[in-house]
Order: structure tokens, then C-alpha cells, then sequence
């Protein structure tokens, strides 16, 4: 048992957060004079050319044959960069192409020849999709991840999101894509279930990351009566609870994807335990996040807000599934 | 990175549950501190004539000498089994003894270990002061050089169990006017010296483990003190570099079982509608989050053990784990407290003691760095945010 990272896996990491940092910096939104989607085809080949779509994929389809260990500890870093959902989306689109044989899809999606983009139900009859302008294929998240095409859908409405730095769009389903989508649904293998529920967590402990770390160097150096806020414990304490309500969530997401890959006892109850922590991580980060900024906090030209609204989005992302019966029922250790 | 233990291991879990479940004490540690120390005392020597005493104590003073991988597996075999709290051994065993090891001269560990490794004594900690308890440097007993030995004088309290203690780590001033981290000396006291008195304060929960300790011209050799003389606060850091992150596995295992009988306690009890509590919102919610909570607190212990094997600092991550691990706590036993219904009018003694480990959890997140130090520690040393002073 040794679950530290190796020298490899660290050097990975810092690799894709040092390129993220550089290329995706979170004030990118803040510049923006039109606040630009970051699915851009631009932005969208940096991640392609860093691998980040096939790391736990074969070679023959251009993956680099790491595993869902080394993608949990990646998505963290997208997550802290907010990167498009997308990744997320093309990812799990790449798996259910390759388990269904289709080699040719699941290259293009691991190649961004094609992308996929991340969609959920809107009451019976429509589905709303984020940053899917460009995406060929479309991830519903329903009770199980389900794989369409863009192409099979009508035509959609623009709307106005509250996480304003991706796309909405709003459309219409049919009778006979909802029998489709039923039958997708019953189809779908638990473990597809399991990894978007995780990848979807550990993006939201590097959203929760990223807002403390954000805080904290505000708080490092915004001054009044004369000394850094920070210093203040009032200030110093919510910046405490954020780091270990984030570590926690963090730790566990980790524990999670090893549970998975190594075929331990429950990963179901792991990855629950992993999804309701780094929920409560990001959104508590966020709050508190824009908390610590005092009145910069609240206003577009700071960052915090992109956080809280970020963390709302994927929160809202995530299957529905009966947390509560699993977490009571797991964990027994017996 | 890998979750899986090796095979060795597996069979090593094996042997030590086996072990602990057919030796661990049948009834649950008395409540009168006399009666306590007994108890443990006799545990100790049992799990030292099987060979399983000082399992992360070196080889050379006794000790299993143990892998931190193999200390992870007895502490969660032995916390599973619901083996009893270390107790009045704890100061010996985890706290004292590791210093002795860490500082002490040949004469002091030769004398100290083996008696502490057996279960023959009793060690307690006299640190805390009145006016010294977060801001611990500031303590005020006093200790001046006559001929070759200290003569003490002064006070101490929170001293776990020193009514029936027979030997004490005790910081004194050894040098009023030096900086107040540099005039301390780390000494061990044997607790039937005359001029000691010791009186038990009664605590919450009905039991009287915590002691003031009083010095009265308390003549202490000088070749007591371990370390330099005035050299004792660093001779008592040199204490936190033996935690390697293991021992705190027992307390995290043991909240998960504890966890699971709350659970059980909810499937049982029934709300005004007749339905079990379990099934009311807000109580499977709470629940459910601790579930979690209780599990990545499992998360961030492995990672902390895999880290510490193989790098020789501790870290100040440890402040992050024991406030996430005390704020669960406290909340388990505020559930508990309502899931009880009118069993909480009562305090009983029996196999789960809600009531009173509740009023007991109140010394948890004050005791051993209070949790405001701790968040301290967590700002200024994790997240690197300027100090408060």
C-alpha cells in the first residue's frame, strides 16, 4: 500500500497544470471582451496535444495507456483552470465508442478531429447543452452517461447562462430519441456510470482548489488596519476550512479511482462519498472565496464569481443517483 | 500507487486480528482511575509477553521496530476489533517514551523503556499551566540549580491521570530571563517525590482523569533532564517527529465504527410518525455526509502514511486531518445525543456510552492543540498566510 503519486505521476501533473497555467489562466474570462467559450477550437487543440483525451485510452486509438488514477489526478488540474466541460464529455465519449467497437469515433475524439459536449434533461421533453457549438456528439448525463449525436437533435435556442463562459443551448427531444435515450440507459455499464461521476468530482476539487488558492493570495495581500487580511484569524480560519474541506475531497476522489481500478470492495460507496464531498468542497470554496475578496468579490472583473458559478454547473451535471441509500448502506467495514 | 497491500501484509492483518480478538479484555475499561490504570497496565503486559508491545518503537529499546505499513494494519485491526483506548499507557507508550527514545540519554532509556514496554508504569505529562495552555512556552514552574538537583516549584494541570502516575515529563523555567522558548528544560519527575500533590478535577462526563499537579521545593536530580538544560522546548518538539501519521488511523477507524452504530441506533429508534429515524431527511442526510466525511478522513491517512514512507518530516497537514476528524466527531455525538431520545436524561454505562463520550468529545477539540491553534497552524503553515502576531 503507497498510494503517493510516483515521481512520474507528480511530474505529469505538474507538466499539465504548468501548460494550463500558462495557456488556460483562469483571468482568461475576466480579459475577454467578448467573453469568449472556452470550447474553442484553439484552446481545445492544447488539450488535445497534451493528451488529456486519451490518457487511460489504448495507443491503437492514440491513447497514452495510463489509467483512471493518472485521469482523476489530471481532471483535478482542468478543473482548477476551468477548463470546458467538454473534456469531461469527450472523454467518457471516447470510452463508450471504444467499448462499442466504433475505433474510428473514438480516435477522432481522442485526436479533436471530433468533440463531444456534456448535456442533461430539462423536464420531460428537452435536453440543454453546455458549450456544445462545434461537438458532433453529446453526452447526456441521465442516469447513465448515453452517447448522441449532435446531428440526431433539432435545432436549439440559445439561452443565457448563469455560468456565462459556456454555451447554453436549449432543445427540444422527440418521443422516438427519448425511447432511444431509455435504451441507452439500460444498456449502459455501471462503470461508465462511475468514472463520470468521478472525473465530474475531481474537476469540482480543483474548482474548490483553485478558489482557495485564489483567496489565499488575496488575502495575503489585500491590507487594512494596516496589515494583510489574512492575518486577521477571522479571515485566516475560512481560509482553514476551505483547505480541508478541499483536501478531504480531493483525498477521497484519488481513493476512489484506485478502489475502481484495482477492483477493491465498493466503489460505488467510494465514488458517492467522493461526489457529495467535492461538492460541498467547491460550493463552500466559492461562497467563502468571494466572501474573503469583501465588495471585488461580487463583480465580473475579479475571478471568484467564475468559480461559484462553475462549481453550480457541475454540480448540476452530475447523474442523479441515490447518494444518501448508497453512503448508508456502504462503508460498514466489516 | 497502489490501494492493495502486499500478500505479507494480508497475512500479517490475519495474525493480529486473530490475536487482538481473542486476547483484547472482555469488559470495558472501569471509570475509576485506580481501577484504570490496573486494567491497562494489565493489557500492556499482555500484549507484551505476546510480543506485540511498541510495535513503532525501534528494535533496539525493545520495540517491533514495524513497517508504518504494518503499524497502519495493527491500528486498524486493533480499533476494528474495538480493542480498548490506550489510556493511562498512552503518555508512556505515545508520547514519552518516543521522547526518551528520540533525546534521552543511554541511562534513561535502558532504565524508562523496558518498564513502559511492560506495563509496570504509568507515565504522565506535565505541561500545561493555568496561565500556559495554548501559549504552552509561557510556563512559570520554576526550576533553580541547587548542588546537583532542581528544586521545583510551581504548578501544572490537565495532567492525564497523574493521581496514578509514577513517573512525569514535566517542563519547568530553568532560566527566567532567556527568551521564553529558550529557558525550559524537559525533566522526568518521578511522581513520589516528596513535595508533589496531586488532585484530580472532576470532569463533565463523571470521570476524573485530568489533574492538577502542585510543587512544593520538589528536589529533582539534574541527571533527570533529558537533553540541555534550558534546551526542553525543543527536546518536547522532537516528540511530534515520531508521529508518522499511524496512530491516528485508530481514532479514524473507530469514528467509523462508531458511525456505524449510530446508523444502527437510527434504524432502531422511532420518530412521533412511528417511522425509524433513519428514514427521516435530515437525519439520513447528516448520516450520510458523516459516512463520507468518515471515509475520506481513511483517504487522507493512507495518503499520509504512503508520503511518510519515505520522507522523515512530519508534516502540517496533520493540523488538516485532525480538524476535519474533530468536527465529525463532534457532530456524531450531537446526533447521538438526538437520536437517543430520553436515553440521553440518562448516563448509563453500557456498550456505547453516547452520552458520555459525548460530554467527554467536548475535551477532544480543546486537548492537544485546541482546534483554533490548529486553524492557525493550517493558515500560517499550510496555506502560508501571514501570522496573526
Amino acid at each position: 500500500m503507497n498510494i503517493e503519486p510516483t515521481a512520474e505521476q507528480q511530474a505529469l501533473v505538474e507538466a499539465v497544470a504548468g501548460f494550463l497555467r500558462e495557456q488556460l489562466p483562469v483571468d482568461r474570462f475576466v480579459k475577454a471582451q467578448n467573453k469568449e467559450h472556452t470550447g474553442t477550437d484553439a484552446s481545445w487543440s492544447s488539450l488535445v496535444e497534451l493528451g488529456l483525451l486519451g490518457i487511460a485510452l489504448p495507443e491503437s486509438v492514440g491513447g497514452i495507456e495510463l489509467g483512471l488514477a493518472e485521469e482523476v489526478l489530471l481532471y483535478r488540474e482542468a478543473g482548477r483552470y476551468l477548463v470546458s466541460p467538454s473534456l469531461i464529455a469527450t472523454n467518457i465519449a471516447a470510452k463508450i465508442a471504444l467499448a462499442r467497437g466504433d475505433e474510428k469515433l473514438c480516435g477522432d475524439l481522442v485526436n479533436g478531429a471530433q468533440r463531444a459536449a456534456l448535456a442533461v434533461r430539462d423536464g420531460e421533453d428537452k435536453l440543454l447543452l453546455i458549450d456544445s457549438e462545434g461537438c458532433t456528439q453529446i453526452l447526456l448525463i441521465a442516469e447513465a452517461p448515453v452517447l448522441l449525436q449532435s446531428n440526431e437533435l433539432a435545432t436549439g435556442v440559445m439561452l443565457d447562462a448563469f455560468d456565462q463562459t459556456v454555451s447554453l443551448i436549449e432543445v427540444k427531444t422527440s418521443a422516438e430519441l427519448l425511447a432511444k435515450i431509455r435504451a441507452a440507459i439500460n444498456a449502459s455499464s455501471n462503470s461508465l456510470i462511475l468514472q463520470t461521476t468521478l472525473l465530474i468530482a475531481t474537476y469540482l476539487t480543483g474548482v474548490a482548489r483553485a478558489a482557495c488558492d485564489t483567496a489565499v493570495a488575496y488575502a495575503g495581500q489585500r491590507e487594512q488596519f494596516g496589515r494583510p487580511i489574512g492575518s486577521f484569524q477571522a479571515i485566516a480560519h475560512i481560509c482553514s476550512e476551505m483547505a480541508a474541506q478541499s483536501e478531504a475531497a480531493a483525498a477521497q476522489t484519488l481513493f476512489a479511482a484506485l478502489v475502481m481500478q484495482e477492483e477493491q470492495p465498493e466503489p460505488e460507496f467510494h465514488v458517492a462519498s467522493a461526489q457529495l464531498l467535492a461538492v460541498r468542497a467547491a460550493l463552500l470554496a466559492a461562497r467563502q472565496g468571494i466572501q474573503v475578496h469583501g465588495g471585488v468579490g461580487f463583480t465580473q472583473e475579479y475571478t471568484p464569481h467564475l468559480f461559484l458559478k462553475r462549481a453550480h454547473l457541475m454540480e448540476r451535471l452530475l447523474a442523479r443517483r441515490p447518494i444518501r441509500k448508497i453512503l448508508l448502506e456502504g462503508g460498514t467495514f466489516s | 500507487m497502489q490501494l492493495a497491500f502486499a500478500p505479507e501484509e494480508d497475512l500479517f492483518r490475519a495474525e493480529v486480528r486473530d490475536w487482538i480478538h481473542a486476547n483484547k479484555p472482555r469488559t470495558q475499561p472501569p471509570l475509576d482511575t485506580p481501577a484504570l490504570r490496573e486494567y491497562d497496565l494489565a493489557w500492556q503486559r499482555k500484549q507484551f509477553d505476546a510480543g506485540y508491545a511498541g510495535i513503532g518503537w525501534p528494535k533496539e529499546y525493545g520495540g517491533l521496530g514495524l513497517s508504518l505499513t504494518r503499524q497502519l494494519i495493527w491500528y486498524e485491526e486493533y480499533a476494528k476489533a474495538q480493542a480498548p483506548f490506550i489510556g493511562t499507557c498512552f503518555v508512556g507508550l505515545a508520547h514519552g517514551g518516543p521522547t526518551l527514545i528520540a533525546r534521552a540519554n543511554e541511562e534513561h532509556k535502558s532504565f524508562h523503556l523496558p518498564k513502559i514496554l511492560r506495563g509496570d508504569v504509568v507515565w504522565c505529562q506535565g505541561f500545561s499551566e493555568p496561565s500556559a495552555g495554548s501559549d504552552l512556552a509561557s510556563l512559570r514552574t520554576r526550576a533553580h540549580v541547587d548542588g546537583d538537583h532542581l528544586v521545583v516549584n510551581g504548578q501544572k494541570v490537565w495532567t492525564s491521570y497523574a493521581d496514578v502516575a509514577d513517573y512525569q515529563e514535566l517542563l519547568v523555567r530553568t532560566d527566567p530571563d532567556a527568551p521564553k522558548h529558550k529557558g525550559i528544560s524537559w525533566v522526568i519527575c518521578d511522581m513520589k517525590t516528596p513535595g508533589i500533590t496531586v488532585r484530580p478535577i472532576q470532569m463533565m462526563d463523571g470521570r476524573a482523569e485530568f489533574c492538577e499537579v502542585f510543587y512544593d521545593n520538589v528536589r529533582i536530580p539534574l541527571k533527570n533532564v533529558v537533553g540541555e538544560l534550558n534546551d526542553g522546548w525543543s527536546v518536547a518538539m522532537s516528540t511530534l517527529s515520531f508521529e508518522r501519521g499511524t496512530a491516528f488511523i485508530a481514532d479514524q477507524v473507530e469514528l467509523a465504527v462508531r458511525l456505524q452504530h449510530l446508523v444502527e441506533l437510527a434504524q432502531q429508534q422511532r420518530g412521533l410518525d412511528g417511522r425509524p429515524l433513519i428514514q427521516h431527511d435530515d437525519v439520513a442526510e447528516k448520516l450520510a455526509t458523516m459516512r463520507a466525511e468518515v471515509t475520506a478522513l481513511r483517504a487522507m491517512t493512507y495518503a499520509t502514511v504512503s508520503r511518510n514512507l519515505t520522507r522523515t518530516q512530519p508534516t502540517a497537514e496533520g493540523s488538516l486531518i485532525r480538524v476535519f476528524f474533530t468536527g465529525i466527531q463532534h457532530r456524531l455525538h450531537q446526533l447521538a445525543m438526538e437520536l437517543q431520545g430520553n436515553d440521553s436524561l440518562k448516563l448509563p454505562r453500557d456498550k456505547h456510552d453516547w452520552s458520555r463520550n459525548y460530554l467527554y468529545n467536548f475535551a477532544s477539540t480543546i486537548a492537544a492543540g485546541a482546534e483554533q491553534i490548529q486553524r492557525n497552524i493550517i493558515a500560517e503553515r499550510v496555506l502560508g498566510l501571514p501570522r496573526s502576531r
